[in-house]
């Protein structure tokens, strides 16, 4: 007798654990390198004020849409630009009416650090930089995100094609996987000059010689994943992200607001 | 169909294992032959580049080799040789991570060799040159060419540790193997597929080979 309440309790607790024990809310959010240090607090914050659990994914946007391809269990998506989102949407990876941009970025040329420095020197990123002098022999490698996966590289060549610089720096250009790797050789010193994000630069041991010309503005849209178990949840999220205060940690990061 | 991919792994991993050959040879014979005071942590230290990830090796090279280390900045100032972003850092990645490939079969060739005929030769008035082109390097090739095969194919795979030290510049450093991945990336299937076929078809060919090479004597007739 006993053993049979035993062992209908341990049973009743096996099959009920899934509800006992679940947590109210998961997320799993694929977002852009360039976002990493600002979803990250983001995220923190949102997870002390709600019980939901986020599990963020770091890629270069070119990626994350093909990890989704292949059938990701990712609830949102949080690509650098539009490029990568139409081509989301073009699959069927993403539902069209979550679709919004939630913030803005700018794209700057950056340098090393001098070496004399020990502080790092926060450049202007009020006036343009001039792409010209990247033609000249003192810089032997310019570090620029692999224009067919990094919407970063994507905005750097077409400033370098507006600029006609494209095909005299081609030999140059070493392509990184994504905008931190651009920024990490840098600061490494491994490349003369590099185009990241002014949100990338910001804090870092590299100088910023000023912002890249661009046809528009850099906007970055979110949307819901199609196949997404958890899409009330997502919205929530998204909506917070929206908000006044994911924005502040966003505008603390680097990032602009939308104009 | 980029064919530069090819070329540039074919070239890497031929003169790795060249490197390794020399470097891997001649440390082989001396485990081989000689004992003395920490040889064990030499061995140790030796093969470690197999055991650890890629990336790790890839890491350590960058940190010794890049231009704000004391080797990566002598070589800049001396010789205005930049390793990072080269063929030549891809050369030495490779060569690195293959090394322990080529000296644990070349070492276990050497040793196999029956010392008695060694000693018969130094009996017989052989200097050690002379031991060792025509005693222990005629019984231990087999050995040492199976090892040559595996480096070889092994180059030919190098991901980690290249993408860290030589980076992917299409023409320059993007070996075959780096070629794939960024095509895997792209969403690119048919360059990605090409491209494995090729590679899975040219590393197929080495191991038969090696295999065929290192037959014993007798059954080759």
């Amino acid at each position: 007798m006993r053993v049979t309440c035993a062992f209908g309790l341990l049973l009743w607790t096996w099959l009920a654990s899934p509800v006992l024990l679940a947590a109210p809310c998961e997320l799993t959010i694929s977002a852009a390198a360039s976002l990493s240090g600002a979803f990250k607090a983001i995220a923190a914050q949102y997870e002390q004020q709600q019980p939901c659990q986020l599990t963020l994914n770091f890629a270069a946007s070119g990626v994350l849409v093909q990890q989704l391809r292949h059938g990701a269990p990712v609830d949102l998506l949080a690509t650098a630009d539009q490029q990568s989102m139409d081509l989301a949407e073009a699959g069927a990876l993403i539902d069209p009416t979550s679709r919004q941009d939630f913030i803005a970025n700018r794209l700057v040329l950056i340098v090393p650090a001098s070496p004399a420095a020990t502080s790092p020197q926060t450049g202007s990123t009020a006036t343009n930089a001039d792409l010209q002098p990247l033609t000249a022999p003192v810089f032997q490698r310019i570090a620029i995100g692999n224009p067919a996966t990094v919407p970063a590289g994507r905005y750097a060549k077409a400033s370098l094609q507006q600029a006609g610089l494209w095909p005299a720096l081609g030999a140059k250009l070493v392509q990184a996987a994504n905008v931190r790797q651009v920024l990490d050789y840098v600061v490494r010193g491994e490349a003369e000059a590099g185009f990241v994000y002014a949100s990338d630069a910001k804090d870092q041991p590299v100088r910023t010689l000023g912002l890249v010309p661009l046809q528009s503005p850099i906007r970055y849209p979110l949307a819901i994943s199609s196949t997404s178990k958890h899409a009330a949840q997502a919205r929530a999220f998204s909506q917070y992200l929206r908000s006044q205060a994911a924005q502040q940690i966003l505008l603390q990061y680097g990032f602009s607001t939308m104009e | 169909m980029d064919w530069r991919a090819i070329e540039l792994s074919l070239w890497v991993a031929g003169i790795a294992t060249l490197l390794n050959l020399i470097l891997g040879g001649s440390l082989a014979y001396l485990l081989a032959r000689r004992d003395f005071a920490g040889k064990s942590l030499l061995e140790a230290l030796l093969t470690l580049p197999m055991v650890l990830p890629p990336t790790v090796v890839g890491y350590y090279l960058l940190v010794l080799l890049g231009r704000h280390s004391a080797i990566g900045s002598a070589l800049e100032s001396w010789f205005d040789i930049r390793l990072i972003f080269t063929i030549e850092g891809a050369i030495i990645a490779a060569t690195v991570v293959t090394f322990p490939l080529v000296l644990k079969p070349a070492r276990a060739a050497f040793e196999a060799v029956d010392l008695q005929l060694v000693q018969a030769a130094k009996v017989l008035g052989l200097s050690n040159l002379a031991v060792f082109c025509r005693i222990s390097l005629p019984l231990a090739w087999r050995g040492i060419l199976a090892g040559l095969m595996l480096a070889f194919a092994r180059a030919m795979g190098e991901f980690g540790a290249t993408l860290m030290l030589a980076g992917s510049i299409p023409g320059k450093t993007q070996t075959l193997s780096i070629a794939i991945y960024e095509a895997v990336q792209a969403g690119d299937q048919h360059s990605a597929n090409t491209l494995v076929l090729v590679t899975s078809g040219l590393c197929i060919v080495l191991l038969l080979l090696a295999s065929w090479l290192t037959k014993p004597a007798s059954s080759l007739r």
